[in-house]
């Protein structure tokens, strides 16, 4: 009786899981695009609108390698969001607040929350986050405020060859979170098989390219307000550039 | 201007916006005595001198129109930054007359294009 019970309860589980997943389960990251670090919003190989998104961008930062703060902003360079700073910049981070989503019995999304949509079957808010290392850190990647989900190499020494692995820690309100989802490669296979972190916050994946790698940790917690929304969906890219051989 | 450069040690340090160094087609051979440094597809080359700090830019060894870009020069020395606009001064020339390269220091170009784009330049003195 109890097998059952279990599986009725996996099952259920695996159901509300699904449902949990949010149709547009895009996140943001950054890359390089024309010599210019760019803002891409998307997944997979969809590198969609970021521009029209700008205003739900609500913070980025630049650091130099000493991880002291430059003035960065991004600025619309035709239909691309890039980088601008005052400096050269280590690394940049960014916070979007992607709102509030309601689903409807039709499948249909809708921007508001549940006490907008009193039919929906699954309300969430979505917050969505990025930290790109334009240089290879010489010391410990710091938590940056604001940014409530972070996924940090836990050796500051990212091994340079894909193929090897690379220890990650996940951190939810700057503690070590187990559960949370990190994907090795949101850009190439957005429909991988993710290794989840442990009691530590820690989970190893595989460096997968000599060139752009987007690792991708989702955690969903609990409901930032109980009347909008089922609960909270976080969505945290660390990308970093593994050199090519000298041309 | 090549031996006030030389003076000055002035040695090139790790440029800016990617991990990737430049690899970019051309020479990394200075064509004006100066330091060579490549951003992106972009070779900046620093001359420093009394006169002040000129740059040259080129891209595959083929110079770059000065009057189509805006510059700036921005050295850090004892905590101290210092900045100047360099301006166009002919053919692929930027110039910041009256600038003073200081040991120690770094030296950092911006560079920008007309689209908005912009690329950094480090030079580290020693």
């Amino acid at each position: 009786m109890k097998l059952p019970r279990i599986l009725a309860v996996t099952v259920a589980g695996s159901a509300l899981l699904a449902m949990a997943t949010p149709l547009s389960a895009h996140g943001i990251w950054f890359a390089q695009r024309a010599t210019q670090i760019a803002l891409v919003y998307g997944v997979g190989a969809d590198d969609l609108d970021a521009v029209k998104r700008l205003p739900l961008v609500k913070t980025v930062t630049g650091y130099d390698a000493d991880w002291a703060p430059v003035t960065t902003s991004l600025r619309a360079a035709g239909p691309i969001p890039v980088v601008d700073s005052e400096e050269p910049i280590a690394a940049v981070a960014a916070i979007m607040d992607y709102g509030l989503w309601s689903k409807t019995p039709d499948g249909k999304w809708h921007n508001k929350g549940r006490d907008e949509v009193p039919t929906a079957t699954l309300a969430e808010h979505n917050w969505k986050y990025a930290v790109h290392l334009a240089k290879m850190p010489t010391g410990p990647v710091p938590l940056f405020e604001g940014h409530k989900l972070q996924i940090v190499p836990v050796d500051p020494a990212i091994p340079q060859m894909m193929g090897e692995p690379l220890k990650v820690r996940a951190y939810y309100e700057g503690k070590p979170i187990a559960g949370a989802t990190i994907m090795s490669d949101y850009v190439n296979d957005p429909d991988e098989v993710a290794v989840k972190t442990g009691a530590d916050g820690t989970a190893t994946i595989t460096l997968r390219n000599q060139g752009l790698n987007v690792l991708m940790g989702i955690y969903v917690g609990p409901a930032d307000d109980k009347a909008k929304v089922d609960h909270v969906e976080y969505r945290s890219s660390l990308s970093f550039v593994l050199p090519h051989l000298p041309e | 201007m090549k031996l006030d450069l030389m003076k000055l040690g002035l040695a090139v340090g790790a440029l800016a916006l990617t991990p990737t160094a430049a690899f970019a087609h051309g020479s990394m051979k200075p064509q004006h005595g100066g330091l060579v440094q490549m951003s992106g597809e972009t070779m900046v080359e620093l001359v420093a001198s009394p006169k002040g700090v000129d740059i040259f830019i080129s891209e595959e060894d083929e110079p770059l129109p000065a009057s189509a870009y805006t510059a700036t020069l921005t050295q850090t020395a004892s905590g101290q930054k210092t900045q100047a606009a360099l301006k166009p001064a002919g053919g692929n020339k930027l110039s910041a007359p009256g600038f003073k390269a200081a040991k120690g220091a770094k030296i950092v170009v911006a560079l920008v294009d007309k689209s908005g784009a912009k690329v950094f330049t480090t030079f580290q003195t020693k």
